[in-house]
């Protein structure tokens, strides 16, 4: 449907060189000194999360409402022959059953302007793809139903790998299995980089794929109100993922619907569109006149809501015998699965070092597997995976320390554009990590020749997002007594972006944080913002939210100054007054002011100023980790993890502390533990569940975990100099884990996760020589 | 007859008949009842199968001692009826009646410790059975009772400093005045006993054992259950309900233990927490899987008697349990007879079990002075997984250091868990050395001939069995403590 997303990625990916913003806006500075932002400050909607107070679309029940339960193919790849839906719209409590036949429900579906599928599509290209739907009074009926409805497949042969590059292979589509042309970044002549190296090294590296696997599932409840919509929706944007995608599906005015999304179970990337599970609660809505939820069930979320896919990389590097890389060339051959999305992974080696010579080529097929969708950081980890692996491997060739072999390729101008950034805080990440960490040290000691050995290994990375860009809308309003209220489409998906917004109209106004009220992410009553993705909401939405309320402040210091005959720069705001600063006995009630100049609040409307022209906005971070690995089971325990971000001025170092354990311990699990298994003969996933899938536990995650927030001082990037962490705190973890391991048993996993199978073999490929 | 069940939804009384209720079932999970109720939201489903405890909730009982014991589960296993008698607390129930938050509940808040907050209330829940029942819990301990709440948000450190900030606590803080008049309303509960039969399925809840081999001795179609950890999956999640259940959880001498000269009599209802208390000084390598058995939530319901009457091949319980020589108690109408575990377990979950009997008891002998026991568990997650594969080892020596006694088994390598006939053999009157023990790794691979399955490939279970041994060698050869 929409590839918001890849055109998302696109635009910060190409250079944004927007024009001058007006004049005004040079008279906000950046703060001197701050009285709350920095500070470690609790969630505003922590009572909320805490009580079980908090209102999640799993929770919605609406008065009359019936259960949609939706009917997924069996098989790896089919063509629907016929459905028979008699006998389940005669079982008890349906009371509608939906199939590509129904009126409304003929819709295309993914793939953009070229459709590539339908809502219903009869051609199921993976297991799990949308065959029919129904609505009942409960989800058990609704559930039975399924069963009692009469599907004749023809099963089509199917293709998981590479071989559907073959003449021979299965098709997807008519044109075949390619996914359009490869993707090339070319910089420099690779050829004469290799030529000028004294050391070149080539590796193939391998990633799997790996599952969001949201603690909420995916899920929407629709009801109508005449020609009104209002959707309930666990999604990550409630603007551009859920409400354009409906309007455009539905053919209905932006303004006909309303989507909802308070609170959220998780995101990660794989709610970012507007589900055929949402579109399918509207329409057996609108059959039933009566609201509908359709929450998945779990195993539906694994099969068909999205993944990071594989990636399959070989990366030849060159470099001096001083440690200067001369060339980097990267080829990387992946899957989507079964419709387009993207699967590049090669922007960090493009640019992360200073290296004159890089080519990197990126192709991908069409397999019969549920579809790739944005995964924190897409194509990040795996990409990093093969960098910085290659640089361990080049540090060992070299006899040179891993974090000085990075330091020697350290850049301040973006390599792919050739813009300096704003800040990059790459090398104070490497440093004071080190520091912290006692790399030297660590690196230095004698090792364990037992059967369990112990290990160090570092990695840098960076994140092509976190810059952040219009458009975004914040609305910041003053009441008569002093509080504040935010309102914003943008999204909270438990990343903090409400407590950040509170704390900034806070400083910015001078009022305690208690008198700052957020209301978020409801089309119907919030301005605009965007999805939240690319760990673009802190930079993009949190300088629309300072404008706004520097333009309350405005407002005020010029009544206020006009009331109390003082100059503007001598008003301040006192609770529920304004006074002077010189002379402490000239005030006015706020409401008197108000009133005086017929309002009964003042509304300031921040807009998000362009990015600063010419320059590159990235964040980066430096990860250290120490690993036991057991050499008779090839189990890998981490025991200790470091990691060092930049990611502009820090707000609240509870939220950055927070981001970067779960950022990291997603990595972890990337690393060590998390894929999916297809079955080889019948081309259907075989880890569908929380159990077979394994996301780290509590006693996965090491006893030690340190942050090192590394503040540049970035007074260029936005009017708040912040930059976002999600994802770069998620990106080099994994590639850290892997040098550890190699530290500690002397093999390179270059295949993940790193299971103890693997280890073992190549253990036992090691001990044979 | 009235199919009643009472208990207390946090401080009210409630009682559910099944028979006059058009609403509720018997084997309606407690996930499913609380989250059909308006204010009972708080409770979150994640998987519906005990594998992310985002719907922990936490039941109150009272103990041997007569105070009140706060055990989490995860109450998407559980079926209704098996809160009888019983308290359950959800998040809901947490703050005082002021709507100020409990201690745990304001850690989470201070410590960060939650994002999305999907798995909050679970985790919430998790906390304050800890808080309640385990004031002094190590750093360790924990994280092992958190391994059952899966996080994909936080990385866990804000949640473990929640932990320690609220356990810092002491005094007041932890007591409820509560406390006792809930204990006075749980003991004003009398025994419930009942036969419910529905549309297509039969419930039984006896109270007591004779009950229990009379209905199944009249219907032996009957699945018996105590903590329904695996059966619960089959109703829910297979819509695959067997004819009837037969649920064992309130017969009180199915939970009771007793120890006699040479062995601890344990009984088949008790949970495997309880289990794990019992057994920690007498039968440590047993003690050391049952930790790593499932999460704490699964481990405060699921059952020695549950697990040994599964039969699954990679049951976690059994290959130490049959190291330590254990035996199964059955009883039936005709009377009682006791099997050695290793002759009751026939086939990939396929027991000796005849019609109309229940596994009463778990006899479970001391082991002999400088015995060497040792369990090893292989899974690719530390917690909450099952092995792929798992073993238990026992050697006994003769004062000459040769080898009298071998006893190893293993499961993940074969269709169920059995012992290694001919690595066995070729320890006997060898001395324990590295050389014996890669003698007898080496038999495995004609004592087994395992699968490649989603948890591992025959290959890797092959050097994994092999590996272990020698594990097991350098972890008990002398020198080591035995």
């Amino acid at each position: 449907m929409s590839h918001y997303y890849e055109e998302m990625e696109e635009s910060f990916r190409n250079s944004f060189e927007p024009a001058p913003g007006p004049v005004a806006e040079a008279k906000i500075r950046p703060w001197e000194k701050t009285q709350l932002v920095g500070k470690g400050v609790p969630r505003v909607d922590g009572y909320e999360r805490v009580s079980g107070a908090a209102q999640y679309t799993a929770d919605i029940v609406l008065p009359d409402m019936l259960y949609a339960a939706i009917l997924r193919c069996p098989h790896a790849h089919a063509m629907v022959k016929s459905i028979d839906t008699s006998a389940a719209e005669k079982m008890p409590g349906v009371l509608a059953v939906l199939s590509g036949k129904s009126p409304g429900a003929d819709l295309p579906w993914y793939g953009g302007k070229a459709a590539q599928s339908k809502l219903f599509d009869t051609h199921c290209r993976h297991e799990g793809e949308e065959v029919a739907a129904v609505a009942a009074l409960t989800p058990y009926q609704a559930a039975d139903a399924l069963r009692a409805i009469r599907v004749e497949y023809e099963t089509l042969p199917f293709v998981l790998d590479p071989a559907a590059m073959q003449p021979s292979a299965p098709k997807l589509y008519e044109g075949g299995n390619a996914v359009g042309e490869p993707r090339i970044v070319k910089r420099g002549d690779v050829a004469q980089g290799f030529a000028e190296a004294d050391v070149v090294l080539e590796e193939t590296f391998y990633t799997s794929v790996q599952m969001h696997a949201t603690m909420e599932a995916h899920g929407s409840v629709a009801k109508w109100d005449g020609d009104k919509l209002t959707l309930w929706d666990s999604t990550q944007g409630v603007y551009d993922g859920v409400l354009f995608g409906a309007a455009r599906a539905l053919n209905m005015p932006f303004n006909k619907i309303r989507v909802i999304c308070k609170y959220m179970g998780g995101g990660f990337g794989a709610k970012l569109e507007v589900g055929k599970y949402s579109i399918i609660a509207a329409l057996l809505a609108r059959k039933t006149g009566r609201p509908v939820k359709a929450m998945l069930p779990r195993e539906d979320t694994f099969l068909c809501t999205g993944n990071r896919p594989e990636a399959r990389m070989t990366l030849k590097a060159g470099v001096k015998k001083d440690g200067t890389l001369t060339a980097l060339q990267l080829t990387n051959l992946s899957t989507p699965g079964a419709y387009a999305s993207g699967t590049s992974v090669g922007y960090q080696v493009a640019e992360l070092y200073k290296c004159p010579n890089v080519l990197v080529s990126e192709s991908g097929y069409y397999s019969n597997a549920g579809r790739a969708r944005p995964f924190r950081a897409p194509g990040f980890p795996s990409g990093n995976w093969c960098l910085e692996q290659m640089m361990d491997m080049l540090a060992v060739k070299l006899g040179m320390d891993p974090v000085e072999l990075r330091l020697k390729n350290f850049t301040e101008v973006s390599q792919t554009r050739q813009v300096p950034y704003t800040s990059t805080g790459l090398k104070e990440c490497l440093l004071q990590g080190a520091k912290a960490f006692g790399w030297q040290e660590a690196r230095a000691a004698k090792k364990s020749d037992g059967p369990v050995r112990r290990g160090f290994g570092m990695a840098a990375g960076m994140w092509s997002g976190g810059n952040g860009s219009p458009p975004y809308t914040a609305e910041v309003r003053l009441f008569v007594d002093g509080g504040i209220t935010i309102k914003t489409g943008a999204m909270d998906i438990g990343t903090g972006t409400k407590t950040v917004a509170c704390m900034v109209a806070a400083e910015e106004l001078g009022v305690p944080l208690e008198s700052v009220r957020i209301e978020n992410a409801d089309t119907a009553v919030t301005p605009y913002g965007q999805s939240s993705g690319g760990s673009m909401t802190l930079p993009g939405l949190i300088p629309a939210v300072r404008k706004g309320a520097w333009l309350v402040k405005q407002q005020l210091l010029a009544w206020g100054a006009e009331a109390l005959g003082v100059p503007a720069e001598d008003v301040e705001l006192k609770g529920n007054a304004i006074g002077s600063r010189s002379a402490p006995d000239k005030k006015k009630p706020l409401e008197e002011l108000l009133r005086a100049n017929g309002v009964m609040d003042v509304i300031g409307i921040g807009n998000r100023d362009p990015n600063p022209p010419k320059k590159a906005i990235n964040p980066f971070g430096a990860h250290f980790a120490e690993v036991e690995v057991n050499t008779r089971t090839g189990e890998v325990r981490v025991v200790r993890l470091l990691g060092a971000n930049e990611s502009g001025r820090v707000i609240n170092q509870k939220t950055f502390h927070n981001q970067v354990f779960g950022g990291m311990t997603q990595c972890l699990g990337f690393a060590l533990t998390e894929k999916r298994v297809l079955d080889r003969q019948t081309g259907k996933m075989v880890n569908a569940n929380l159990h077979d899938y394994k996301v780290p536990t509590a006693l996965d995650v090491p006893v030690q975990h340190q942050v090192v927030a590394v503040d540049p001082q970035d007074t260029e990037c936005n009017l708040v100099g912040c930059k976002g962490l999600g994802e770069p705190a998620h990106i080099p973890t994994a590639s850290a884990i892997a040098n550890a391991i190699y530290d500690a048993v002397g093999v390179r996993p270059t295949h993940g996760p790193m299971e103890p199978k693997t280890i073992l073999e190549l253990l036992a490929k090691k001990k044979r020589g | 007859m009235p199919s009643t069940i009472s208990f207390l939804l946090g401080r009210k009384p409630v009682t559910i008949d099944f028979c006059g209720s058009a609403a509720w079932s018997p084997a309606w999970t407690l996930l499913q009842y609380l989250r059909s109720l308006p204010d009972r939201k708080g409770t979150k489903e994640g998987c519906g199968q005990g594998d992310c405890g985002a719907c922990t909730v936490v039941l109150a009982e009272p103990d041997r001692e007569g105070r009140l014991k706060y055990s989490a589960v995860n109450s998407c296993l559980l079926f209704l009826p098996m809160v009888h008698g019983r308290q359950v607390l959800t998040v809901e129930d947490l703050k005082f009646p002021d709507g100020s938050l409990h201690p745990v509940q304001q850690a989470m808040i201070d410590h960060y410790g939650s994002q999305c907050g999907f798995c909050t209330p679970g985790v919430v829940m998790t906390l304050f059975a800890l808080f309640k029942q385990k004031p002094h819990a190590s750093a360790a301990e924990i994280r092992s009772a958190l391994a059952g709440n899966l996080c994909r948000c936080t990385g866990y450190q804000p949640i473990f400093r929640a932990a320690q900030q609220c356990l810092a606590l002491s005094g007041p803080e932890r007591e409820s005045s509560e406390e006792g008049s809930t204990l006075a309303e749980l003991n004003s509960i009398p025994p419930a006993e009942w036969e419910w039969t529905g549309k297509s399925e039969i419930y039984c809840r006896p109270k007591s054992l004779e009950q229990a081999l009379e209905m199944i001795g009249r219907n032996p179609t009957l699945s018996p259950v105590h903590g329904a950890t695996d059966l619960s999956l089959q109703v829910h999640l297979k819509h695959n309900p067997p004819p009837g259940i037969l649920d064992l959880s309130a017969i009180p001498e199915l939970r009771a233990s007793r120890q006699e000269k040479e062995e601890l009599i344990l009984g088949s209802g008790m949970s495997l927490s309880d289990v794990a208390g019992h057994v920690r000084r007498t039968h440590p390598a047993l003690e050391e899987m049952l930790q790593r058995f499932g999460s704490a939530q699964i481990r405060n319901v699921a059952t020695l008697g549950g697990n040994v009457g599964t039969a699954s091949p990679i049951g976690d319980a059994l290959p130490a349990l049959m190291a330590y020589g254990a035996a199964v108690e059955l009883k039936s109408l005709a009377g009682s007879r006791t099997v050695p575990l290793s002759d009751f377990i026939l086939g990939y979950r396929r027991t000796g079990i005849a019609p109309g009997e229940i596994i009463a008891a778990v006899r479970l002998p001391f082991p002999p002075p400088g015995a060497r026991i040792r369990a090893y568990k292989v899974s690719r997650r530390h917690d909450v997984d099952i092995s792929t594969v798992n073993g238990a080892f026992r050697l006994q020596l003769d004062s000459d250091g040769r080898i009298r006694e071998a006893r190893l088994v293993f499961g993940g390598m074969s269709p169920f868990t059995r012992r290694a006939a001919g690595a066995e053999q070729a320890l006997l009157g060898k001395e324990w050395s590295r050389a014996a023990a890669e003698e007898a790794a080496a038999r495995l691979q004609e004592d087994f001939q395992p699968i490649s399955d989603v948890r591992g490939s025959a290959g890797f279970r092959r050097q994994v069995a092999a590996n272990l041994l020698l594990k097991f060698w350098s972890d008990t050869r002398s020198g080591q403590a035995p």
